[in-house]
C-alpha cells in the first residue's frame, strides 16, 4: 500500500502585531518574519511531495488582514501542487465577513467550515474533519458531531483548540485527549497554542506551534511538522518530525545583579549574557532583577547595547539594597513593617504550595516585595527615587 | 555588654593609646578636636568594621579611609569586652589589612564562628550585642542636643521625639515616610484625582487610541461589509449570466419560430393590403366620375335650391306684371286717345276762359262761388262717403246702394248749382264776349263749356292716373328683371365649377344634384375606410418588420429588405405546435437591465473598496496600544505597592504605636522623672500623633512644643534611654556613649541629669564626653567615687 505524507502547520498568525517595540520598522520586518516561515512550510510541501497540507488554524489575523495579504495568501496557497485543508482559529473565526467566506480561494484550498466541515481524498483515502472556529470565542465542541473514522482510510481530525487544560471562563474550545482518543481518529492536527507540544514522534496528538514565534513568552525553536503515514498490514504507522521554520529566536533573560557593585560590573554581565547570540537573528530582552544600591537606568543601558541588534531591551526590575535581616530586628516601625510584610509573603509563600492561582499569588509577591522596596526607602531617606516610569 | 579595655594602634588622630574603663560610669573630658568623636568611632569600628567604597559625590571619604592614621602609624587596635553572660572576648582589627581577630577569655580564636561580611569580617558584635550596626549606633550613641542652637534644632528635636513616639526611632518618620510614598504616588504613577500625571498620559492615549482603532475597526469592518456585498453580487452576476444566456438561446429558438409566424403574418398582410388596394381603385374610379358632386357642397345645395324657388317665383310675377302693363297700356291709349290734346282744349277754351276772367272781374266776389264746391254738394259728398266707411265697417248689404244714392245726390246738386249760376240772364259785354267765345269754340252756353272742360279735366285725370299706373307697372317690370338678373348671376356664381347645372331644370336637378352628392359622400367614406384599413395593415406590417428585424439583429429593415431576408432564411419553417418554454423580448430586457445595473453596483463596490483601510494601520495602533497597556499594568503594579506600603505602614505604625510605644512611655517615665524631679512623669501620644506630658502639679497633659527648650532636651534624652533599654530587652544591657548631653542644661538639670545617670550606671557602662569642666565637677560632685575619668592623649 502506498505511503503517505503530509504537512502540519497551525498558528501561523499572518498581520499580527507585535507589541515589543524594536529597531526601525521593526513590526513589519517581523511581519514579513511569519511570511517568511510560512513559505518555508509551503517549499517544504513542494520539495517533499506531501500529499496534502493542514493548516489547524490561525492562518491570520481576521481583523487586521486586507485584500492585498489575501491575495498575497492565494498566489502562494495557489503556488502548492497539494490539496490544503485549512480550519479557522479564534484569530481567523468564521465568522459573517470572514475571509474565508469573501476570497475566492484557490482551487487546491479547502477551508473546513461548520457547515462544510468534511472531506474525502479519495485517491489517497483519507477523510479529514474539521472542528474550527465559527466566532472568536468558542466553548467546548460538540464531539458527537464527529462522524466515525472512515474504514480503510487515514482519518484526520483538525482541531483548533485548547488540550487537557482547564481554562475556565476561558472559551477556546476546550477538549481532553481522553475525549479526542475515543474518537478513535489515526491523526489530530491540533492547533492554539503557541509552543510546540508532541509527546513523541509516534504521538497522534500534535500542536506544532507557531511557525514564528510572536513574542517573548514564544522562546526556543518554532516550526512544523511533516508527518509519514506508513500503511501496513498491521495497520498505519506514522511518524511526525519537526523541522524548523523561524526566522529569529526570542530570548527572555533574567539578569540577578545583587552583590554588583558598579556600573562597571553590570556591564560585563550584560556582555556576558549577549556573548553567542546573533543580533540580527536573536530577539532579547534582560531583565535585571535583585537587590542594589544603584540607579541603573534601564533606556541608557539599552541604548549602550542596542546598536546593531534588531531588538535589544533592558528592563530593570531591581529592588533597593536593604539589610532585610537586620532591620527584621529593628524594633520601630521599619522593623515591624519588614516584619509585616515578611509575615504576608511567607503566607503567599504557603498558598502557593497549595498550588491556588499561581499567575495572581506570583503578582501578589512581586507586589509585596515592591511594596517592601518603596516602603522602607520612604522610612530611610524620606523620599522614593531612582526609579521611573516614563 | 561592658568594654573592659582598649588599645588603638592607630585610628585618625588616636595612636598608641590605651585605657581601661570602669563597669559604671566614665566620663571622658577633653577640650574639642582631641579626639572624643575618633574614640567613639575607634569603638563602632572595633565592633563592626570599617566600610570601604569610593569618594562620595560630596567629597566624602570612605569609613576606612576616613580614620586612616594621619602619620602613618599601624591602622590598628584592639577592643576587650565582656558579655553578661561573663564571657569575654577581645577583638583584634588590622584595618590596613582587613584582618579580624577575635579571642574568646581562653585566648582561642573564634572569628571563624562567625558569619563574615567581605568588607567588614566577622559579623560577631550583631550576634553578642543582637543590633547591626546603624540600630546600634541610632541607640547606644547619644550626641549633642541642638535645640536650643536655633529654631531649627529645636524643631528636628520634637520631630525626633515624634517620631520616636510614633515609629520607634528618631530618625523614621512616619509622616515623612508616608508623604514620600504619596508623593511618589501622584508623582509617578497618578492618582484618581490627578489628570497630567503618568498614568493618566497613558490611559488618556489608551482612550484615544482605543477609540482610534474602533473607528478604523469600523471602516475595516464596512471595507469587508462591502466586500462581501461584492463576493455575493459576483456570484449573482454570474447566476444572471448564465440565466441570461439560457434564455439567449431559448430566445434564439423562439425568434426562428417567431420569424416564421412573422412572415406569415406579413404575407396575409401583403395579401389583405393587395385586396384593399384594388377595392381603393374601384372607388377611385367612382369618384372620379362623381368627382363634380365632390365640390358641392349641402349649403350650396340648398342654396341653390332657394334660387330655383325664387327664380321660379320672379318668373311668375313677371309674367303677371307682363299683363298688368299690356293692360294698362292699352287703357291708357284708350283714355288718350278720347280725349283733346291739351293743345286742342287751350285753343278752344283760351278765348273762353278769358271772357270769363273779364267776366268775373266784373260780376265781383259772387264769382268765388264758381271756383268751389257749392255747399249741397259738400254735404251729399259727405253722406257719401259716410254711408261708404259704414258699409266698409258693417258690411251692410244696402249700404252700397245707399252710397249710390248719396253719389248721385251730390253729383246732381254740384251740377245744379254751377249750371243755375251760368244760365242767369245777366247780359253784359262781358257776356257777351263771352257767348261769342262759347258760340266761337262750337258750345252751346257755358253749361256745355263747363261740362265740356270738366269732362275734359276728368278725363285728362284719368289718363294721368292710367299714365301713372303705367309708370308703375314698369317699374315693377324692371325689379323683377333686376331680381331675375340678381338670382342668375348668384346661381352662376354657385355653379360655377359645374358648366353643366342648369337653372331651368329647377327642382328636377337638385333631386339629381342631391343623390349625386350623397354617392359622393359614400364613395368617399367606402375610400377612406379602405384607406384606414390600408394604414392599419401597414402598421402591423411595420411592426412586423421592426421585430423581425430585432429578431434578426438588423435593426432598420425596410419591409423589402425584411421579406428579403425572411426569404434568405433557411428552415423558417411555421411551426404551429405550443412550446412550453418561452422568453419574451421583456424579460431579456429585464435581465439585461439587471445585469448593468449590477455591473454598475459592482463597479460602485470596486470603487468604495479603492478606500480600503490603510495597511497596517490597525496593527501600529494594536501594537502601540499593547505597550502602553503593559506600561498602565507596570505603573498600576506600582501604583499598588505604593499603596500598599502605605497601607502597611500605617498598619504597621499602628502595631508600633499599640505594642511598643506604651512600653517606650513606661520606661521613659522614669527617666523624665529624673530629670525633672518629677515635674513631669510620664509622656504619651495622642491619635495625631502628639507626645504629650503629664505633669502632676498641673494635672495637664502637656504638648512637648510648648515646654522650654531645656525640658524639651531632657524628654528627647528620656526617650533615647527608655528606647535603648527597650531595644536591649531581655538582651544584652547596651554602654550608652553621651556626647554633651547637657550642652544645653543649667545646672540644676545637669545634677539631676548625672544623677539618674549615676542611677542608670548600675546597670551598663556609660561614657560621657564633655568639653566642660562644669560637668565634670558636678560628675564627680554627684557620682563621688563611682566616676572613672579617662583620659585621651595629647
Amino acid at each position: 500500500m502506498k505511503s503517505l505524507r503530509f504537512i502540519h502547520c497551525a498558528d501561523i498568525h499572518l498581520e499580527a502585531p507585535f507589541r515589543e517595540q524594536g529597531t526601525g520598522s521593526y513590526a513589519e520586518t517581523r511581519r514579513m518574519d511569519i511570511r517568511k516561515a510560512f513559505l518555508h512550510i509551503l517549499k517544504t510541501a513542494r520539495d517533499q511531495k506531501a500529499d496534502f497540507l493542514l493548516i489547524s488554524g490561525d492562518l491570520f489575523e481576521q481583523d487586521l488582514t486586507t485584500k492585498r495579504t489575501m491575495e498575497w495568501l492565494s498566489m502562494v496557497l495557489s503556488d502548492v501542487d497539494a490539496p490544503i485543508f485549512i480550519i479557522p482559529g479564534n484569530h481567523d473565526p468564521f465568522v459573517k465577513n470572514s475571509w474565508y467566506a469573501l476570497w475566492d480561494w484557490p482551487p487546491n484550498v479547502h477551508i473546513l467550515t461548520p457547515q462544510n466541515p468534511q472531506y474525502i481524498l479519495e485517491e489517497q483515502r483519507v477523510f479529514i474533519y474539521g472542528l474550527g472556529f465559527s466566532a472568536y470565542k468558542q466553548g467546548k465542541p460538540d464531539l458527537s458531531l464527529v462522524p466515525p473514522p472512515r474504514k480503510d482510510y487515514l482519518n484526520i481530525l483538525m482541531v483548533h483548540g485548547t488540550l487537557d487544560m482547564d481554562f475556565s471562563g476561558e472559551a477556546y474550545q476546550p477538549v481532553t485527549s481522553r475525549e479526542l482518543a475515543a474518537l478513535n481518529y489515526d491523526y489530530y492536527a491540533l492547533g492554539h497554542f503557541h509552543q510546540p507540544r508532541a509527546e513523541d514522534s509516534t504521538t497522534s496528538m500534535i500542536y506544532p506551534g507557531s511557525p514564528e514565534p510572536l513574542g517573548f513568552d514564544e522562546s526556543g525553536i518554532h516550526g512544523a511538522y511533516g508527518v509519514t503515514v506508513l500503511r501496513e498490514p498491521s495497520g498505519l504507522r506514522l511518524k511526525a518530525e519537526r523541522f524548523e521554520t523561524a526566522q529569529r529566536v526570542y530570548h527572555p533573560v533574567s539578569l540577578d545583579v545583587t552583590g554588583l557593585k558598579s556600573l562597571e560590573e553590570v556591564k560585563m554581565k550584560l556582555l556576558g549574557v549577549l556573548e553567542g547570540l546573533n543580533p540580527q537573528r536573536d530577539l532579547v530582552q534582560i531583565t535585571l532583577k535583585g537587590r542594589t544600591a544603584m540607579d541603573l537606568d534601564e533606556k541608557l543601558l539599552t541604548a549602550l547595547f542596542s546598536e546593531d541588534w534588531l531588538f535589544l531591551q533592558i528592563r530593570n526590575e531591581t529592588q533597593k539594597a536593604f539589610d532585610l535581616e537586620a532591620l527584621t530586628r529593628d524594633p520601630a516601625v521599619k522593623g515591624s513593617f519588614v516584619r509585616a510584610i515578611n509575615k504576608r509573603l511567607e503566607a503567599l509563600d504557603e498558598a502557593m504550595k497549595m498550588e491556588g492561582d499561581p499567575k495572581a499569588l506570583a503578582e501578589e509577591k512581586e507586589r509585596l516585595e515592591l511594596a517592601l522596596s518603596f516602603g522602607l526607602e520612604a522610612l530611610c531617606n524620606g523620599k522614593i527615587e531612582g526609579w521611573s516610569e516614563e | 555588654m561592658r568594654i573592659t579595655g582598649w588599645d588603638i594602634k592607630g585610628f585618625g588622630r588616636l595612636k598608641q593609646y590605651k585605657a581601661v574603663p570602669g563597669p559604671g560610669f566614665n566620663i571622658i573630658y577633653a577640650p574639642n578636636e582631641s579626639g572624643k568623636s575618633t574614640l567613639q568611632a575607634f569603638i563602632r569600628a572595633m565592633l563592626y568594621g570599617l566600610k570601604g567604597g569610593r569618594i562620595g559625590k560630596d567629597g566624602t571619604l570612605p569609613p576606612i579611609k576616613r580614620y586612616k592614621p594621619w602619620n602613618g602609624e599601624n591602622y590598628a587596635g584592639v577592643l576587650e569586652y565582656t558579655l553578661a553572660s561573663g564571657e569575654s572576648f577581645r577583638v583584634g582589627r588590622n584595618f590596613e589589612k582587613g584582618t579580624t581577630n577575635i579571642y574568646d577569655s581562653g585566648a582561642n580564636p573564634i572569628h571563624q564562628r562567625f558569619t563574615q561580611d567581605k568588607s567588614t569580617g566577622p559579623r560577631f558584635a550583631e550576634e553578642h550585642l543582637g543590633l547591626d550596626e546603624a540600630t546600634f549606633e541610632r541607640s547606644v550613641f547619644l550626641g549633642q542636643m541642638q535645640s536650643a542652637v536655633d529654631e531649627a534644632g529645636r524643631r528636628a528635636l520634637i520631630e525626633k521625639i515624634a517620631n520616636l513616639n510614633t515609629t520607634g526611632s528618631e530618625d523614621q518618620s512616619l509622616s515623612r515616610a508616608i508623604g514620600a510614598l504619596e508623593e511618589a504616588l501622584l508623582e509617578r504613577v497618578g492618582t484618581g484625582r490627578s489628570s497630567t500625571r503618568p498614568l493618566d498620559k497613558v490611559n488618556m492615549r489608551i482612550k484615544a487610541l482605543e477609540e482610534q482603532y474602533q473607528e478604523l475597526a469600523k471602516i475595516s469592518e464596512r471595507y469587508l461589509d462591502s466586500f462581501r456585498e461584492l463576493h455575493e453580487k459576483k456570484k449573482l452576476l454570474a447566476q444572471w449570466l448564465d440565466e441570461k444566456t439560457k434564455k439567449e438561446a431559448l430566445a434564439s429558438r423562439l425568434h426562428v419560430k417567431r420569424l416564421a409566424m412573422i412572415k406569415k403574418e406579413m404575407e396575409d398582410l401583403s395579401q389583405g393590403l393587395d385586396e384593399k388596394e384594388r377595392a381603393l381603385e374601384a372607388v377611385h374610379e367612382a369618384l372620379k366620375k362623381a368627382e363634380i358632386y365632390g365640390r358641392l357642397t349641402p349649403e350650396g345645395m340648398t342654396q341653390a335650391a332657394l334660387i330655383v324657388h325664387d327664380m321660379n317665383r320672379i318668373k311668375e310675377e313677371l309674367a303677371q306684371a307682363g299683363a298688368a302693363l299690356e293692360e294698362l297700356t292699352a287703357e291708357k291709349t284708350g283714355l288718350e286717345a278720347s280725349l283733346d290734346s291739351e293743345e286742342s282744349f287751350i285753343r278752344r277754351t283760351g278765348d273762353i276762359e278769358e271772357a270769363l276772367k273779364q267776366a268775373a272781374s266784373q260780376s265781383g266776389p259772387g264769382a268765388s262761388g264758381k271756383r268751389g264746391m257749392p255747399i249741397p254738394a259738400l254735404v251729399a259728398g259727405c253722406l257719401t262717403l259716410a254711408v261708404l266707411g259704414l258699409w266698409l265697417m258693417l258690411k251692410h248689404p244696402l249700404l252700397p246702394v245707399a252710397a249710390m244714392l248719396a253719389l248721385a245726390a251730390t253729383l246732381f246738386l254740384w251740377l245744379r248749382t254751377g249750371a243755375g249760376k251760368a244760365a242767369s240772364p245777366s247780359i253784359s259785354p262781358q257776356t257777351q264776349a263771352l257767348n261769342k267765345a262759347l258760340s266761337q269754340a262750337g258750345f252751346m252756353g257755358l253749361d256745355q263749356y263747363m261740362e265740356y272742360k270738366e269732362a275734359w279735366q276728368k278725363e285728362r285725370v284719368a289718363v294721368e292716373a292710367a299714365g301713372k299706373k303705367l309708370t308703375e307697372a314698369r317699374n315693377r317690370l324692371k325689379e323683377l328683371e333686376a331680381a331675375k338678373t340678381a338670382l342668375e348671376d348668384s346661381w352662376r356664381g354657385l355653379t360655377a365649377s359645374w358648366p353643366h347645372a342648369r337653372m331651368e331644370e329647377g327642382e328636377a336637378f337638385i333631386q339629381r344634384w342631391r343623390e349625386g352628392m350623397d354617392n359622393y359622400h359614400q364613395l368617399s367614406a367606402s375610400k377612406k375606410a379602405i384607406l384606414d384599413g390600408m394604414a392599419h395593415l401597414t402598421d402591423k406590417r411595420r411592426v412586423l418588420v421592426r421585430e423581425a428585424a430585432g429578431l434578426l439583429g438588423k435593426p432598420g429593415l425596410t419591409y423589402e429588405e425584411c421579406c428579403e431576408a425572411l426569404d434568405g432564411l433557411d428552415g423558417l419553417a411555421l411551426d404551429e405546435t405550443p412550446w412550453e418554454e418561452t422568453v419574451t423580448e421583456d424579460e431579456l430586457k429585464d435581465l439585461e437591465q439587471r445585469i448593468n445595473s449590477l455591473n454598475l453596483e459592482m463597479a460602485a463596490l470596486t470603487a468604495r473598496l479603492e478606500q480600503a483601510p490603510r495597511e497596517g494601520e490597525l496593527s501600529r495602533i494594536l501594537e502601540e496600544l499593547e505597550g502602553l497597556r503593559e506600561k498602565r499594568k507596570k505603573l498600576e503594579r506600582t501604583g499598588a505597592a505604593l499603596n500598599l506600603a502605605k497601607e502597611i505602614l500605617l498598619e504597621t505604625a499602628k502595631q508600633v504605636r499599640r505594642d511598643y510605644i506604651p512600653a517606650l512611655n513606661e520606661e521613659m517615665s522614669f527617666f523624665i522623672g529624673q530629670l525633672t524631679s518629677g515635674k513631669y512623669t510620664r509622656a504619651s501620644t495622642n491619635d495625631a500623633l502628639q507626645v504629650l506630658l503629664s505633669s502632676p502639679e498641673t494635672e495637664a497633659l502637656v504638648p512637648v512644643e510648648r515646654l522650654s527648650t531645656g525640658t524639651i532636651d531632657q524628654v528627647y534624652l528620656a526617650m533615647r534611654l527608655a528606647a535603648v533599654r527597650l531595644l536591649e530587652k531581655r538582651g544584652e544591657p547596651l554602654p550608652l556613649f553621651l556626647d554633651e548631653p547637657f550642652s544645653q542644661y543649667d545646672e540644676a538639670r545637669i545634677i539631676n541629669g548625672f544623677k539618674m545617670l549615676k542611677a542608670l550606671a548600675d546597670e551598663r557602662q556609660i561614657f560621657f564626653f564633655t568639653c566642660r569642666e562644669r560637668e565634670l565637677q558636678l560628675a564627680q560632685k554627684v557620682m563621688g567615687p563611682q566616676l572613672v575619668r579617662i583620659e585621651l592623649p595629647d
